[in-house]
């Protein structure tokens, strides 16, 4: 996994996207929802994607993510290039090299927190690192809730042992999909300053995407989508400068409505 | 709200087309079992007609069993035709003979008819009262002359001009076939053989010199029936009946139906049976749409809809169902019906061609069976249904079970108690509509029952797979999670299940009891009957009789007669050779004194109040009341029966004197290959018997017993396969619940591979847990109607449990096979639209 040349670019950066294009139907019904978009994620990296609904901030995650195929471009996730694998090689890359969030927790109702935050290891057949896996279970806060099933657990529970599950492989990179929808502020900020711990404690990349400019101020980086391009980034964001950069995007969209009547 | 139905139908075609599936094979059962008999019936109503076109009037002896023309009455005398053909009116009056009469075949083999009679008849010389039709050659003239029917002469190979050998009830005798005929239109009578004789002959060899069965009147113009059945009557003498042509085809006809009528109850009760697993089908289609719509229903209550139109709206969709399926059933059932009667065909069972019969009640029964059994098992989801409160449109949370499990229990025990007394009622009184109650009933409770015990049983079941991989474990994990959809789902499964197994261990209990019978009962070393054990000649005993190495020669006869008012079988046997074939105990008197008396087994003689010296009423078919004095009570045997007399009093009283079962015993110190040889060399002019030693008869019961828990096994495939969908129909469902998890399982890591080992994990553990239901079900039931059974002689209670470990194999494969559609839909969902799913 990694490489022996310790100054390559392939050793610090953990996901690469190169002219990514993606269209969704066909014709003249086509939608264009990436239009070339190039980005790279330096290791230990905490990097949020904004942009308005229809940016295609969710199509560039699915993308990287191996859950979704490229039109054109490439995608490589550590030292892997996605392009060209077929379902079972990205399926066994998601298992060991990517963790997941998603909005609605996403938990196993079957499994105890634990069996859900060590699903992917057992999926893989691999037996957790027993000191990581009580880091991991620490830094989240749940080691009194163990046993109990997500039935039993409020939302930000639920979506804390989410977390716990997508690094508990130590992925080359974790995506959050808009991991503080459905929580209120303080689960929300919680779950947040978790991710903000792990990538600057544990080095471990996430990108994450939102359209929540708290939730973006807690990243290293924010970058902007735009009708499928990359239009802007912002380093050591503030929850204040995100909402004005995005304001400039509302502005821009209500004079391209004005001109179109 | 109609429209939001019918909305919601089309949404979910493919949910409703598989629970469908399961009324629409009930039904098509149903409409093709009545559709068939129908048309048999009709077919034979109008054969009859047509064959007795000339006759007006029946002249008989009269039965006094109260069983008309059923062959045991007193033949009618010459001279009581000579009187008859005096009467004022009467056209025409011919004698007619039927009896025994079976051709031997070209390979030297009886010519067997799978259970149908085998008669001989006269051909007579009427033109005008003539049931058969000549097809080939010429009419039977002459003692050597035969003409046989075209559906046998087309089986056997037989041509006119071929010399024959037909087995009668005196000695074998050659013939030549000179005709082949017909019944009216059609080559022989469902399946019965025919062989026609000059009517001398006939009376010779089939009937009685100078005698016949029945005379068959004609009458002149402008004379009817009831007008010459009157005159005819007067001049009969005592004993004798004349009875109207129609009043005799009406009893023929009765005969008939009440064949077609077993036949078709038969076929209705696994028709029932399908359709009542097909109950349970839907059902489980329906809480698990009614669970998944939850929220969808909550608004609809939230905009006002009230409880009655949200039960309405669930019911009106199984009313729809109900009503598709039962019209495709029933057009499936007239193809069924085509294709029964063309089995039938195969099996050399020639049944008279006419048109197929659609009587408005098989219309209305499919109709009502169809929309019946879907309405009343969506009936407890639509009242669930009603229940959804407004406000769990805006939960977030997915279907919860309800927990009122104490009522579930209660009510679980109640059915299940209701079940079992039911039976033990119905098994202690023979009455089979109590039994199909109480096992109804059983099923129903057991069913509400098992979810109490779903979750560690299914735990049980899962943990080898569990230990196998996260695939496993999941599996397992799925199949415990919702007691009560596993539960309903492996119900179906074991209804067919327990009726299998039920009669597996009612077959093995009878082969095993066999056993015991013949060694504890039977003295004999060979056995002779046919493979029908139908009747055969008395000739068979005779050419044995004083053979060497043969000691003792037992000519068991089988018959009818009443024994003070009500009819039992009653058995003729030589009383010397009695004690020497069967392992009889006397209790009471002496079996020599037999010759002229009753003997009475210790059970009937309890039951009727008999001790020896008793003069016991007894009334016999052709002869009327003969008292019989008790000589012996003997106790309960097997072979003996209830009521035995000496075969001279049995010959003397009945009109047909042929045998049922010879038994021979060898002499003391014989070797048993030579006694063998002489055995088989004796009856060697009958082929039609069959020579067993003790052991071949017990194998042969046994293989007789296995022949029909097969044919059993065979009817009950139907509702398995019906379970088996239900299996299907539930995966399914969970699929689509169980969306968002499965694309999550997908993100992270589990390959589609794996997903599948999920899901056929879960289905096997169900389909082995509905399997383990019947099995203890079905057990019970087994081991509940050898108890019923056992005056009856089954006093063995086996398991057969190499066939029922074969039943939980099939069953885990039927999961694997039920996973196949829903893993394959399952491992191709969309990740992303998988995650997203609400």
């Amino acid at each position: 996994m990694s490489s022996t040349t310790g100054s390559s670019t392939v050793d610090t950066i953990a996901v690469r996207a190169v002219d990514v294009r993606k269209s969704y139907g066909k014709g003249d019904t086509a939608v264009l929802a990436l239009a070339g978009v190039s980005l790279e994620v330096p290791r230990g990296e905490f990097c949020a994607v904004m942009g308005p609904s229809g940016s295609g901030k969710s199509t560039l995650m699915h993308c990287l993510a191996g859950l979704d195929r490229l039109d054109s471009g490439d995608i490589a996730v550590g030292d892997a290039s996605l392009v060209g694998l077929n379902d079972k090689a990205l399926t066994a890359l998601r298992r060991d090299r990517i963790g997941f969030i998603f909005q609605q927790y996403n938990l196993l109702p079957t499994l105890t927190a634990e069996e859900n935050i060590t699903l992917p290891l057992a999926i893989a057949g691999r037996k957790p690192d027993a000191a990581w896996l009580a880091e991991v279970i620490a830094a989240v806060g749940l080691a009194d809730r163990l046993k109990h099933r997500p039935s039993e657990m409020s939302g930000g529970q639920q979506q804390r042992v989410a977390c716990a599950r997508a690094l508990v492989t130590r992925p080359d990179v974790v995506f959050a999909d808009e991991p503080t929808g459905n929580l209120d502020s303080r689960s929300g900020a919680e779950v947040l300053g978790f991710l903000q711990r792990s990538a600057r404690e544990f080095g471990q990349t996430i990108v994450m995407v939102t359209h929540d400019p708290v939730a973006a101020s807690y990243a290293d980086r924010v970058v902007f989508l735009a009708d499928g391009l990359l239009v802007d980034e912002m380093r050591d964001p503030t929850a204040e400068g995100v909402l004005d950069r995005m304001k400039r995007f509302d502005a821009a969209h209500a004079a391209l409505d004005q001109a179109a009547v | 709200m109609l429209r939001a139905t019918l909305r919601s139908l089309l949404a979910r075609k493919l949910r409703l087309l598989l629970s469908g599936v399961a009324v629409v094979l009930g039904v098509a059962f149903v409409s093709g079992t009545f559709v068939l008999t129908d048309t048999m019936s009709r077919v034979f109503d109008n054969l009859f007609a047509s064959v007795s076109q000339g006759t007006a009037v029946n002249v008989r002896g009269v039965s006094a069993l109260g069983s008309a023309g059923d062959g045991q009455s007193e033949p009618v005398p010459q001279a009581v035709l000579d009187k008859v053909r005096t009467v004022d009116g009467v056209a025409e009056a011919v004698g007619q003979v039927q009896g025994y009469a079976q051709l031997v075949g070209k390979d030297g083999k009886a010519v067997t008819t799978g259970g149908a009679p085998t008669l001989g008849v006269e051909y007579g010389a009427s033109a005008k009262q003539q049931a058969l039709t000549l097809k080939q050659g010429k009419a039977p003239a002459g003692p050597t002359d035969v003409a046989i029917d075209a559906g046998t002469a087309r089986k056997a190979g037989f041509h006119v001009g071929d010399t024959v050998t037909v087995l009668l009830k005196g000695p074998a005798r050659p013939f030549t076939i000179v005709g082949i005929v017909g019944f009216g239109s059609t080559d022989n009578l469902a399946g019965a053989s025919l062989t026609a004789f000059d009517t001398v002959t006939a009376q010779k060899y089939v009937g009685t010199p100078g005698a016949y069965s029945v005379l068959a009147v004609a009458a002149k113009g402008g004379v009817t029936q009831t007008q010459l059945a009157q005159r005819v009557s007067s001049v009969l003498p005592k004993g004798f009946e004349a009875v109207t042509q129609t009043a005799a085809t009406a009893e023929t006809t009765a005969q008939v139906k009440k064949g077609l009528g077993f036949f078709s109850t038969a076929l209705l009760v696994f028709a029932a049976i399908s359709l009542f697993v097909g109950g349970f089908l839907i059902f489980n289609t329906f809480s698990m749409l009614v669970a998944q719509r939850t929220r969808e229903l909550a608004l609809m209550r939230a905009l006002g809809a009230s409880r009655g139109q949200v039960t309405g709206s669930v019911l009106l969709e199984a009313v729809i169902v109900g009503l598709f399926s039962s019209v495709i059933g029933f057009g499936l059932g007239i193809g069924v019906a085509f294709g029964l009667r063309g089995l039938l065909g195969v099996l050399g069972i020639d049944l008279p061609s006419g048109p197929t019969v659609i009587a408005t009640r098989t219309i209305v029964a499919s109709l009502v069976v169809g929309v019946g059994v879907t309405s009343l098992a969506a009936l407890m989801p639509a009242r669930k249904a009603a229940r959804v409160a407004p406000v769990e449109a805006l939960r977030e949370s997915g279907p919860a079970e309800d927990r009122s499990l104490t009522k579930r229990g209660l009510s679980g025990l109640v059915l299940l108690l209701l079940g079992v007394v039911l039976l033990a009622i119905g098994l202690s009184n023979g009455n089979l509509k109590l039994v199909g109650l109480g096992a109804v009933a059983s099923f129903l409770g057991v069913a509400t029952l098992s979810p109490f015990v779903a979750r560690p049983v299914t735990s049980a079941l899962g943990a080898p797979f569990a230990k196998l991989g996260v695939p496993g474990r999941l599996g397992r994990a799925n199949a415990v999670r919702s007691p009560r959809r596993t539960s309903a789902t492996a119900a179906a499964l074991m209804i067919g299940l327990a009726l299998v197994s039920a009669v597996s261990v009612l077959g093995a209990s009878l082969k095993t009891s066999t056993v015991k019978i013949v060694q504890s009962s039977l003295g004999a070393d060979y056995l002779l009957h046919t493979d029908t054990f139908s009747p055969f000649s008395g000739e068979v005993a005779k050419a044995l009789r004083g053979q060497p190495g043969i000691e003792a020669v037992a000519a068991f006869r089988f018959g009818e007669a009443k024994i003070g008012s009500s009819k039992r079988q009653v058995q003729g046997v030589e009383p010397d050779a009695l004690l020497q074939v069967l392992k009889l105990k006397v209790v009471q008197g002496s079996l020599p004194d037999l010759s002229s008396g009753l003997a009475v087994s210790t059970s009937a003689a309890q039951a009727a109040g008999l001790k020896v010296g008793d003069e016991v009423p007894v009334t016999w078919g052709r002869t009327g009341l003969h008292p019989l004095k008790v000589a012996a009570v003997f106790e309960k045997n097997q072979f003996a029966g209830d009521y035995l007399v000496s075969g001279t009093t049995f010959d003397a009283n009945t009109a047909q004197q042929l045998l049922s079962v010879v038994a021979v015993r060898t002499a003391t110190g014989s070797v048993p290959a030579e006694t063998r040889a002489v055995v088989d060399r004796a009856v060697q002019p009958f082929p039609n018997i069959t020579v067993q030693d003790q052991a071949q008869f017990v194998k042969a019961q046994a293989t007789q017993v296995d022949q029909l828990l097969n044919a059993i096994t065979g009817l009950l495939v139907l509702s398995v396969l019906i379970a088996v969908l239900g299996i299907v129909n539930t995966l399914a469902l969970s699929v689509v619940e169980r969306t968002r998890e499965l694309g999550l399982l997908r993100a992270v890591g589990l390959q589609r591979r794996q997903l599948r080992r999920m899901i056929r994990v879960e289905s096997v553990v169900i389909a082995v847990y509905g399997a383990l239901l019947g099995l203890a079900v079905g057990t019970a039931f087994g081991w509940a109607l050898v108890r019923a059974l056992h005056d009856q002689g089954v006093t063995e209670f086996s398991v057969p449990v190499g066939r029922l470990v074969a039943i939980i194999v099939v069953a885990a494969l039927a999961g694997i096979l039920a996973a196949a559609l829903p893993a394959r839909r399952a491992a191709r969902l969309d990740v992303l639209e998988a995650v997203a799913a609400t």
